[in-house]
């Protein structure tokens, strides 16, 4: 039994929008050579589906250029799976040839990324593939949070405030969920403290790990390689969102 | 912070646990709910007030099983006589007659009860208390204080999933917040089953609240009114305020009493208690569990509740949970940390007003922890008789230490 129910439309293409767009973004700050290949200029691109979901992807701090509106959440969640669904794309302002563009070259980018397994041995393949997936989590944590009833009335006790996830001695792989008005948001970076609570990995290999289903979260913490401190009921109504985040992916 | 070697065996028992037991450890018990890695997860043995863990580290233990241990871990008034029953049979086909003496008892101790049912869990004698006020009055809804505890019944628990719809009829409101309740018995005329009330609040990772002196008659009359049923959960606070019952020490008067945990000095059993108009309500419910008529924690009880009366055991905590308070509070102002210490004596917990999201409960805990005594970061500890000066003296040392520790990181 890998899910106790199934998932919502929207929930679905809510999660896969977010974690792809957010994706981009950081591959964008890692991959130089991506970053080179991309048509020049400000412009950005807007995932869109019915029943408000929506997912930005700015290039070089632009905020307009096209918006690709699927006809439906199951038509975008296929298609950002690598399947086929339909959409149809249309300019928001300048750069709407760019934007889809840049989009196609950072998609397959991702695609590669995220399906490249690096050896035991490939310390800065671990390192990016963590820092990915890490991305991935938070950012899908956030979604399923927002757009899963279900699963956010089990997470409702989860109080205002902010959430850092780290690895210890690698401050720049890290990342911060804020919760508030009963919406939940993710950012690259955390400020410890400023954090209501902290989730922190021992090192990246155990974060890698965990992320990657080699090890249970749980087990980690027992052993103390997965740390938590501080507004400790933030950090355990993650964990429903972590486990349907990974039914959903 | 990061993992300590101090916890490997711990450790170790952890990581087979997680392999064949959802979570490892779950609920109030799980490593997630102390100082993960830095906290022993497993104790193999205990004496007086003193526990042992799996690594073979011992601790003066302010847990006491979760409130169950009032006379100290192992006590011979207490287990002689029940390994003396075990030996003779437990679970017998019908109860025992322990099973009338023990009733007989409390119906004499407990101030204006009259009849007694008897099963495992405060989560059992809660649930039966909230059913028998439906039965009675005929209606459905249930009022409790936001953040109390009741037990793991899905009525009361955080299992919030919409298929379990227990809760529909479960209403909350802040604890001591008059107002608040009077608009809820407003709200809900002539639907309340039941108000369920710890006799002080004791919500996890905050600071304990004694009851303003106009609570309880204020919650008396809104019953009174409503025709709705009040029910005085002790199953915590139970035997380290009064040996007549904790609503006794607060001067109310529930319709209902739960009470378990130290009822029997850490043998399995709780209690549903009420006043003799409502016998016949109570008498309604089909009421059975396999061991709920078990004889061992009976004639536990049974001495158990005779040793505190002979050693007017709530003095000796009032009086070393003081010290313990005052001593935790000089400790701390020496080191320049304001410290909240709340609840009763008997039931103390400090939090850091300074530090809302607990950082510092934490670092304390851990660092006490490594010192041989176990005060936990979340939820409020317990005193026993069993805990001495001398305990307590020991204590207030290595707080000292620890409150140094945490100055210099």
């Amino acid at each position: 039994m890998s899910s106790i129910r199934k998932p919502y439309a929207r929930t679905a293409a809510a999660v896969r929008s977010g974690v792809v767009a957010s994706l981009i973004q950081t591959l964008l700050t890692l991959d130089s050579d991506l970053n080179k290949s991309l048509p020049a200029g400000q412009y950005a691109l807007k995932l869109k589906a019915p029943e408000s979901v929506e997912s930005v992807i700015s290039f070089n701090g632009g905020t307009r250029g096209a918006v690709l509106n699927f006809m439906s959440c199951e038509a975008m969640t296929d298609t950002l799976s690598g399947g086929k669904g339909a959409f149809i794309p249309y300019p928001s302002g300048g750069g709407f040839t760019k934007a889809l563009k840049a989009f196609q070259s950072c998609a397959a980018a991702v695609s590669t990324a995220m399906s490249h397994v690096p050896e035991k041995e490939d310390k800065p393949g671990i390192e990016k593939k963590t820092r990915l997936l890490l991305t991935a989590a938070l950012r899908g944590v956030c979604e399923v949070y927002n757009h899963d009833h279900w699963v956010k009335m089990k997470a409702a006790a989860i109080p205002a405030g902010t959430i850092a996830v780290r690895i210890a001695g690698t401050p720049d792989i890290a990342g911060t969920i804020r919760v508030k008005d009963k919406t939940m948001s993710y950012t690259p970076g955390a400020d410890l403290s400023a954090a209501n609570a902290v989730l922190e990995f021992a090192d990246i290999d155990t974060c890698y790990r965990v992320l990657t289903g080699q090890v249970a979260a749980m087990a980690e913490l027992g052993s103390g390689k997965v740390m938590l401190r501080g507004r400790l009921p933030m950090i355990q109504g993650l964990f429903p969102l972590l486990d349907r985040f990974g039914e959903l992916m | 912070m990061s993992a300590d070697n101090r916890y490997s065996e711990s450790q170790s028992v952890f990581e087979r646990a997680v392999q064949v037991i959802p979570g490892g450890i779950y609920g109030s018990k799980s490593p997630g709910f102390t100082v993960p890695g830095q906290f022993p997860y497993f104790f193999t043995e205990a004496e007086g007030c003193r526990v042992k863990d799996a690594d073979g580290h011992t601790y003066i233990d302010y847990l006491c099983g979760f409130g169950s241990m009032v006379l100290g871990f192992g006590n011979p008034v207490v287990d002689n006589p029940a390994i003396e029953q075990l030996r003779k049979g437990d679970l017998l086909n019908c109860p025992s007659p322990v099973f009338v003496d023990l009733a007989e008892r409390l119906c004499g101790l407990i101030e204006g009860m009259g009849w007694t049912v008897f099963a495992k869990n405060g989560t059992d004698a809660t649930s039966l208390a909230v059913t028998a006020s439906r039965v009675h009055t005929g209606k459905r809804r249930v009022l409790m204080a936001g953040g109390a505890y009741h037990g793991a019944a899905n009525w009361c628990s955080t299992n919030k999933f919409p298929v379990l719809d227990e809760q529909d009829y479960v209403h909350t409101f802040p604890y001591g917040d008059e107002e608040a309740l009077k608009e809820l018995f407003e709200t809900y005329r002539d639907e309340i089953a039941c108000i369920i009330l710890t006799p002080y609040h004791h919500p996890t990772y905050l600071d304990q609240k004694i009851p303003e002196k106009s609570w309880y008659p204020l919650v008396e009359s809104l019953c009174d009114r409503e025709g709705a049923l009040f029910i005085m959960d002790d199953i915590r606070a139970n035997f380290r305020l009064s040996i007549n019952g904790s609503h006794s020490y607060f001067g109310a008067k529930p319709h209902m009493v739960t009470m378990g945990k130290s009822l029997a000095n850490g043998y399995p059993i709780a209690a549903l208690m009420g006043t003799p108009e409502l016998k016949k309500a109570a008498g309604n419910l089909f009421i059975t569990g396999t061991f709920w008529t078990s004889s061992v924690p009976m004639v536990a009880a049974m001495h158990c509740l005779a040793e505190m009366e002979r050693l007017d055991v709530q003095s000796h905590m009032f009086e070393v949970g003081k010290m313990l308070k005052d001593g935790l509070r000089d400790a701390a102002a020496a080191e320049g940390y304001k410290v909240n210490l709340t609840g009763p004596d008997s039931i103390p917990f400090m939090t850091f007003p300074d530090d809302p999201d607990m950082y510092h409960n934490q670092m304390f805990s851990a660092a006490m922890a490594k010192r041989g005594v176990y005060l936990h970061p979340h939820h409020n500890w317990f005193v026993s008789y069993a805990h001495k000066k001398e305990d307590i003296q020991e204590t207030i040392e290595k707080a000292a230490e620890s409150f140094k520790e945490m100055r210099t990181r």
